[in-house]
């Protein structure tokens, strides 16, 4: 009985599965038999309450055999998962959330999917419904390949080139990112995909192993005391200026000079030499916008 | 099947009855702790059995549960031994795929959320974080948000003072000069580089700050009085080159006033000068201030400042 159950909550209780759970190897008939067996428990499941529906030869479970309590704020996150995936473009993601969302609904009681429903609010996550859904798909199915490519994209009216091993497509609001591996440079870089000309797969696979560059910087004044350490990052503790010195590794340069610049003069790159010659040159292009 | 709902007759060749008591004693013992007696009640009272059953049966079926891997805790008071289930297979598993999937959204969404529904989806990661069972995993989704360990009655308490621009003190934890009160006019509340701060006129200095939630150990004190924000706007303009295809992301307080192919002319509206100097400094070369001067030239000592930061003698 609880066998069939586990099956119908892992929604992988198809006929043939079930059945075998019933069959009796010694009788002659077995499968009628089984066909039997299997007809009084699930008739035991429903006087017992729990809804169970065929659909193309696969069982499915409509309710559970217990309940869930549901605050309203849980309700309300619900809904907001629920728009979120209406427009994702990533097809295995909104997969897994409809999946979730799924078994949180078989133990929600009807007033809680009442409410649901019934909820007001909309989202507007516009950018899952923009027109970079066909691009996306392909970065997606790049990424799943796990190839080495080499990526033309254009940035600051420049044409780049580099040869990566792509990693996954990230989001913010309104853009998608191919998150890559530069083989070449050693570093993690995020390519706006809608700034991608051309991606050609070497017949290469990609290689797991990352050597990226590990930056540190140090931070002075007031955000030496304040500064919230990120998930890439540990500190090194304060030197004896009473400055934070922070290690960062797998930040994508281009992402991480930019987060630098807004810390303005209380923060300095240390190493590695090159990128700190990088951060004088943006400051310096900075400036000539001046001039 | 329908005639027996009708009639609540049932027949031992249309239902196995060992599934139904089994599932009805799984489900009585989730309820909470029960004796034999209860289980016996449960199961007599049950309109389609309405019959008596032995303790040595009730035994054999918590046993069948157990081996199906139900951890059922046998307590005893007054001399009575009870049960309940304290876990299950049944219990709600949130797989890694879709854990993953969750926090991939959660990232993509986060900014487009008001504080109060931020604050909901805290509270729900934070409930349902027990249903992971790969640890990393498990601190990932928890701590995904940037509303993560902040006390959230005091988030509550500050969405509610914004919206009528409340004076309040506040006991706060500040990095510079420690633990002391503050007197702030509530204007609004913002995620700022995953962090969030709560911005207001400090009323004992007059001026427009912003201070981190997570530093405000409590609100000692609510102004009943009505209290006004009276600190005068700052609009800056600046130009931003587009990269590429790249979609602008304008703030709250911003505006697009122009746009050629290649660049947009965008105004910013603040009471707190440091904001608008951290947003351009975000823009770094792809960014001109256009007016005011005197904002203009702020921006121009702050690079050179920053250019004399790589070259002072260590």
């Amino acid at each position: 009985m609880f066998h069939l159950i586990e099956l119908l909550y892992e929604d992988k209780a198809d006929y043939n599965s079930v059945i075998e759970i019933f069959k009796d190897s010694e009788s002659d008939d077995y499968t009628t038999n089984a066909q039997v067996i299997l007809s009084k428990y699930l008739n035991a499941l429903e006087v017992f309450g729990m809804k169970v529906v065929k659909r193309k030869n696969k069982f499915k479970l409509e309710n559970s055999l217990y309940l869930m309590p549901f605050s309203y704020e849980d309700l309300k996150s619900i809904n907001i998962l629920i728009s979120s995936v209406k427009d994702f473009p990533e097809s295995d993601v909104t997969q897994n959330i409809k999946e979730f969302l799924r078994t949180l609904s078989l133990r929600m009681n009807d007033d809680d999917k009442n409410i649901l429903s019934n909820f007001e609010q909309s989202y507007d996550f516009s950018l899952f419904s923009s027109n970079l859904k066909d691009q996306i798909k392909y970065c997606e199915n790049i990424c799943k390949e796990n190839f080495l490519i080499e990526v033309i994209y254009q940035k600051n009216k420049k044409e780049i080139k580099i040869k990566c091993n792509p990693k996954e497509v990230i989001y913010d609001t309104k853009n998608a990112y191919l998150s890559v591996y530069d083989v070449t440079k050693r570093e993690n870089a995020d390519i706006a995909i809608s700034n991608i000309l051309s991606i050609t797969k070497q017949p290469q696979i990609a290689n797991p192993t990352e050597l990226t560059t590990t930056v540190v910087y140090k931070l002075k004044h007031r955000l030496a005391k304040t500064y919230k350490v990120k998930e890439n990052e540990y500190s090194r503790g304060y030197d004896e200026d009473g400055n934070l010195i922070i290690v960062n590794k797998n930040e994508p340069f281009d992402k991480l000079m930019k987060r630098l610049m807004r810390y303005t003069f209380s923060c300095e790159i240390i190493s590695p030499k090159p990128l700190r010659d990088m951060m004088v040159g943006l400051i310096n292009e900075t400036l000539e916008n001046y001039k | 099947m329908k005639e027996f709902r009708k009639t609540k007759q049932v027949t031992y060749n249309l239902m196995s009855f060992t599934g139904f008591k089994s599932v009805l004693i799984f489900s009585c013992l989730l309820e909470g702790a029960k004796t034999y007696e209860d289980i016996q009640k449960c199961i007599y009272e049950n309109e389609f059995l309405h019959e008596t059953i032995s303790v040595d049966a009730i035994r054999v079926y918590l046993n069948s549960l157990r081996s199906l891997g139900c951890n059922i805790i046998r307590t005893t008071s007054d001399g009575v031994p009870r049960f309940h289930i304290d876990s299950h297979p049944f219990e709600l598993k949130i797989t890694e795929a879709q854990t993953k999937s969750i926090i991939k959204v959660f990232k993509a969404i986060y900014k487009s959320l008001d504080i109060s529904d931020l604050l909901t989806l805290q509270s729900f990661l934070e409930n349902f974080s027990k249903y992971i069972t790969n640890t990393d995993l498990k601190n990932k989704f928890k701590n995904i948000s940037p509303l993560n360990n902040i006390d959230p009655d005091i988030i509550k308490d500050l969405i509610n003072y914004g919206k009528d621009n409340t004076e309040i003190i506040m006991y706060y934890n500040s990095a510079g000069s420690g633990k002391k009160n503050i007197n702030i006019i509530v204007d609004k509340m913002n995620v700022i580089n995953g962090k969030l701060y709560v911005y207001g006129v400090n009323s004992e200095y007059n001026n427009y700050s912003s201070f981190l939630v997570s530093r405000i150990i409590k609100i000692i004190g609510v102004n009943m009085q009505k209290s006004e924000l009276n600190m005068p706007e700052m609009t800056i303009g600046y130009e931003f080159n587009i990269n590429g295809n790249e979609t602008f992301i304008p703030l709250k307080n911003e505006k697009i006033i122009s746009k050629t192919p290649t660049s947009y002319v965008v105004e910013m509206t603040s009471k707190n000068k440091f904001d608008l100097i951290q947003r351009v400094m975000s823009h770094a070369n792809s960014c001109k201030v256009l007016y005011p001067e005197n904002f203009k030239q702020d921006v121009i000592d702050c690079l050179k400042r920053m250019k004399e930061g790589y070259f002072e003698k260590k």
